[in-house]
């Protein structure tokens, strides 16, 4: 009894811990609701300050700014995953369909893997297959360190295990035409709306 | 922090922690490390969490900085980067709180804390000092490796130390690099000097395939009957893993700092 009721204080402490800590920063956080940047330059928020190349699913060569102008909808996932990936695209596959007509040239969905080593193009370009992903969807493969500064930027927490596949957690990213983060939701299954409700502005 | 620290006193100091890993390895090191730098032997390490098939992590042999940088070092860097100066910072790399302990772009403002570890640093800011370094951030499981490791100039458990200096405020003036605790693989500082930023922070999710975002604090924090901790009385670990936890790659803090990393061939 004893223990259990230590590790409950310790729980209750430590998440006190990390709201204080939050909380500390609440006035430097708030880049979701942050005003879309229609500017055509990189504005200081962008992600396309990132200079890291990439490789599609066609096996080019490109940096995230080729975006520009484009409203991308981003995750990160890996091919190989069995259970959450699957869903993730599906959650895309819901916002696609939610896409105003008037934007359906400029939304794109971007799929970023976590596994630098066997995510290769044409690994990629077989999810897409398998997925029926069709040309709007964009699969970047990266290095190891790419990927996890993108991680960062993206609020994806994850970590290779040792038989090679992903623990992660799941986050959906909307980018504004300029690359900042217009909106962001977390989880599998979450109502889209966050996302979906953002298109006109941008 | 300092207040923050003082909150905890009372319900950590009753508290005591047995020791969350356990570090093996030899120590030979016949290869020269670089200046500034030691060689640190692989080993096994069972993880704080992510224990519950008492799952142990190899650590393969790599080099590690003795000490933390310092700001007189990151001034370095910042000179060579003006990029990474106070006002051309992007903020997307960093909060506004970057650096704010210093009195300009090129300038600390105060030489008592020129060998005082640099603070107030984003992950961001840390990894491109580490990579202008040629160098690289340590990862999760190396640092905690190196920090399970006793100490040679202190008699008491790691975990105690620790808890002992999470009880104390941060001083205003942060002591200089190396004036703390060494432990017996030659490396300073790793609990009572800074909290210190590692490579894969966000690398603490529990389950492959975890369902959502929450799924370390669910495992962390309330699961306690099915907990996975490899030992559940070790309260400065799980200080250091929530704190991790609670943190962004653009935070800066004003007692979390970092040190580098290299590969060893």
């Amino acid at each position: 009894m004893k223990r259990s009721f230590n590790i409950y204080l310790i729980a209750v402490l430590t998440i006190f811990l990390a709201f204080l800590l939050s909380g500390c920063n609440s006035g430097n956080r708030d880049e979701k609701s942050s005003t879309p940047k229609q500017k055509v330059q990189i504005a200081d928020e962008s992600l396309y300050q990132l200079e890291g190349e990439w490789h599609n699913q066609h096996g080019d060569t490109l940096q995230l700014n080729k975006l520009k102008g484009k409203i991308p909808v981003m995750t990160m996932m890996f091919t190989r995953c069995d259970f959450s990936c699957p869903r993730v695209v599906a959650d895309l596959k819901k916002i696609e369909k939610q896409v105003p007509e008037d934007k359906k040239d400029q939304v794109v969905f971007v799929l970023v893997s976590f596994d630098s080593e066997r995510d290769t193009p044409d690994k990629l370009k077989e999810f897409a297959k398998k997925m029926k992903l069709n040309d709007k969807w964009l699969l970047l493969h990266g290095d190891e360190e790419q990927v996890r500064e993108l991680s960062m930027l993206l609020d994806v927490k994850y970590k290779k295990q040792p038989d090679g596949s992903f623990s992660h957690s799941n986050g959906i990213t909307l980018l504004d035409t300029g690359g900042s983060i217009a909106a962001h939701v977390e989880g599998l299954g979450v109502d889209p709306k966050p996302i979906v409700s953002r298109f006109n502005d941008l | 922090m300092g207040i923050l620290k003082n909150r905890f006193l009372i319900a950590f100091v009753l508290l005591f922690a047995l020791p969350v890993a356990t570090v093996t390895g030899n120590n030979s090191t016949k290869n020269p490390a670089p200046a500034g730098m030691v060689k640190i032997p692989g080993g096994q390490y069972s993880m704080f969490f992510e224990n519950k098939a008492g799952k142990t992590m190899k650590v393969k042999p790599f080099y590690l900085d003795t000490r933390a940088v310092t700001n007189a070092e990151y001034l370095e860097f910042v000179k060579a980067n003006p990029k990474w100066s106070k006002s051309k910072i992007s903020k997307l790399f960093a909060d506004a709180g970057y650096l704010k302990h210093w009195k300009g772009d090129y300038n600390i403002g105060d030489a008592k804390i020129n060998h005082s570890p640099v603070t107030n640093v984003s992950w961001y800011a840390a990894n491109a000092y580490s990579k202008w370094k040629n160098k690289r951030l340590p990862t999760l499981s190396e640092w905690e490796f190196v920090g399970n490791t006793p100490l040679v100039n202190d008699k008491r458990p790691v975990e105690k130390v620790i808890l002992d200096w999470y009880s104390k405020p941060t001083p205003a003036t942060l002591p200089v690099v190396g004036s703390t605790f060494k432990n017996k693989l030659n490396v300073f500082d790793m609990h009572g000097l800074i909290w210190e930023w590692v490579y894969d922070f966000n690398s603490v999710v529990m389950n492959s395939d975890s369902r959502s975002n929450s799924a370390i604090q669910r495992d962390l924090f309330c699961a306690s009957g099915s907990f996975g901790a490899a030992n559940k009385e070790d309260y400065a670990a799980f200080m250091r893993f929530a704190f991790r936890g609670s943190l962004k790659a653009k935070y800066t803090v004003s007692n979390l700092g970092f040190r580098c990393a290299l590969d060893f061939n």
